[in-house]
């Protein structure tokens, strides 16, 4: 790995600090010791994100010309399962209005709409609209963010982001935070590394779910979550509502059966987890469905420049599909080895037998038979009177045999197209719409 | 004197022991042969074990698939997808096939005649 490269990018260890560092209160300057060198985060001026009503906190980062935005998650409770739930409950089933300050709908004069305006949730416009408003962490999350450009220069946060440069601006967090995280990210057209979080595809609006769905997130954003994580495993649980790319982290033996218990930042952050560099080592992710390890942390392709990592990451799987498919494939040969060495194991059994009777005919116990005795006793017990006589169906062996050559033609010509689509997944469908044409 | 010709009674009873000796022998051969053929039949029978394999290469391809399904989209996983299906009606062929002729070794007493 190139050294000076890894110094200017952020690594999956440093976001998972910076996340854990999202949950301390009035923090001034964050200082990562990451393997033995201390690498020191800035906040920005004013950058504490903060609302006490919504429960929203977190900060804007800065070092080396890179800004980081890191969101609180839900904080560990006695109640922590029953916070997560209710947390999420409204981004989970949440709607495009829900990040709104305010939306309009027009006033038909419902009972809830009128228990909205008696409650002061939404009020009556003159044109015959009611307006509501919202008060959670995503309003709360942009105005913040507004806040702190303002404080900084800069007129919003679109212009903060431009001027410190998209690439160069990354969004992070855990469960909750990492909705908030991933949600921005997406917003601000930015970098996201997500732990654990949230699934705010609801809330986005009907042009961004497009694109998430058309994949353009998936070099931008990354999830990490435990397969057995209650919240986490929901990002990806519904595969084509996640904003980015999702991967899975190997569960260590001790897990809890209890799904809300992995869901903790702090299992994110075991010092096995990263190599040296701080990226999480290849062999702690897993594809959802091989179980099988990655050869290298997402955020590392990314930051070695493969702009197509989540297919680089996919042509690994898909090759250690091959190899497993391989295997099946020798196993197949071995039966087919052992089919056509039956017949002569076989006949050799049945001849040594033989063989050992005939030598016994005419002598001691056996002194008035011959040896057309005993080839007549093994004849009355045979299929047929071969010779040496069959004590199995040799047509019915022979069609095993031929099944099983094409069986093993078959997983040869699948293993084939296997490795056509691990080659250039990108051309993979039309390779494969050809094959089945 | 006896009424029996030549070589007497004798004869004839060395004759009948003889047939009794020989149908005792064939009785005791016949027993030792079918002792011995039942522990080549399976001795035979467990040298196909060696093909149970397959049924377990069955639901590792099946795994295989599962992965395909979860991990990939598009026009080519669809295409994966469906040739899993012929390509387990392949392997259910071959190992049903082996599974008959591991049950077809055994002693066919009779069966020869009876056809």
């Amino acid at each position: 790995m190139d050294g000076d490269l890894t110094e200017r990018m952020l690594t999956d260890l440093e976001l998972g600090r910076i996340s854990m560092f999202a949950y301390e209160d009035n923090g001034e300057v964050l200082e990562l010791a990451i393997d033995g060198k201390i690498v020191k985060w800035d906040i920005v001026n004013q950058g504490e994100l903060n609302d006490s009503k919504t429960g929203l906190h977190g900060y804007v980062l800065e070092k080396d010309g890179q800004m980081v935005v890191a969101f609180e998650g839900t904080k560990v409770t006695d109640n922590f399962g029953i916070d997560v739930v209710e947390d999420l409950n409204g981004i989970v089933l949440g709607h495009p209005d829900y990040p709104l300050e305010e939306y309009e709908r027009k006033y038909i004069g419902t009972p809830s709409q009128d228990a909205a305006i008696a409650s002061g949730s939404a009020k009556v416009s003159g044109e015959g609209t009611i307006i509501y408003s919202n008060d959670n962490q995503f309003v709360s999350a942009k105005k913040e963010l507004n806040r702190v450009a303002k404080e900084n220069g800069y007129k919003d946060m679109d212009e903060m982001v431009k001027s410190v440069g998209k690439e160069n601006v990354t969004f992070t967090g855990h469960s909750l935070g990492g909705g908030l995280a991933e949600f921005f990210a997406v917003e601000y057209d930015v970098q996201g590394v997500s732990f654990a979080a949230a699934n705010t595809y609801n809330l986005l609006s009907d042009e961004k779910k497009k694109r998430v769905d058309d994949g353009a997130y998936r070099e931008q954003i990354i999830s990490y979550a435990f397969l057995t994580d209650a919240v986490g495993t929901s990002v990806g649980g519904e595969r084509k509502n996640a904003l980015g790319s999702v991967y899975y982290m190997k569960e260590e033996s001790n897990y809890s059966l209890n799904p809300f218990n992995n869901h903790g930042l702090k299992n994110y952050l075991n010092k096995d987890q990263f190599d040296e560099n701080g990226y999480y080592r290849g062999e702690v992710l897993i594809g959802k469905g091989i179980r099988t390890a990655l050869l290298f942390s997402p955020l590392y392709y990314k930051n070695n420049g493969y702009g197509n990592f989540p297919i680089v990451i996919k042509t690994e799987s898909m090759k250690k599909l091959i190899k497993e498919m391989q295997l099946l494939m020798m196993e197949l040969e071995n039966v087919i080895k052992v089919m056509i060495q039956f017949p002569d194991m076989h006949d050799q059994t049945i001849s040594a037998t033989i063989s050992s009777f005939m030598g016994k005919a005419g002598t001691g116990a056996y002194s008035e038979l011959t040896a057309s005795d005993v080839t007549n006793i093994v004849n009355d017990y045979a299929r047929n009177h071969a010779s040496p006589a069959l004590f199995y169906n040799d047509s019915e062996h022979e069609k095993a045999l031929e099944e099983a050559m094409l069986a093993l033609e078959d997983t040869e010509e699948l293993i084939s197209k296997m490795y056509m689509m691990a080659a250039d997944l990108n051309k993979a469908d039309q390779v494969v719409a050809r094959w089945m044409n | 004197m006896s009424i029996i010709g030549p070589g007497g009674m004798s004869e004839y009873e060395d004759a009948l022991k003889k047939a009794q000796l020989r149908r005792e022998q064939l009785e005791a051969l016949e027993k030792e042969i079918v002792s011995r053929l039942e522990e080549d039949v399976a001795e035979i029978k467990n040298f196909l074990k060696q093909c149970d394999s397959l049924e377990e290469n069955f639901t590792k391809s099946f795994q295989v698939q599962q992965a395909i399904e979860t991990e990939f989209d598009g026009q080519a996983r669809e295409a994966l997808l469906l040739r899993f299906q012929a390509h387990y009606r392949y392997l259910f062929t071959a190992a049903n096939e082996i599974n008959q002729t591991k049950a077809s070794v055994q002693l066919y007493k009779g069966w020869f005649g009876f056809w």
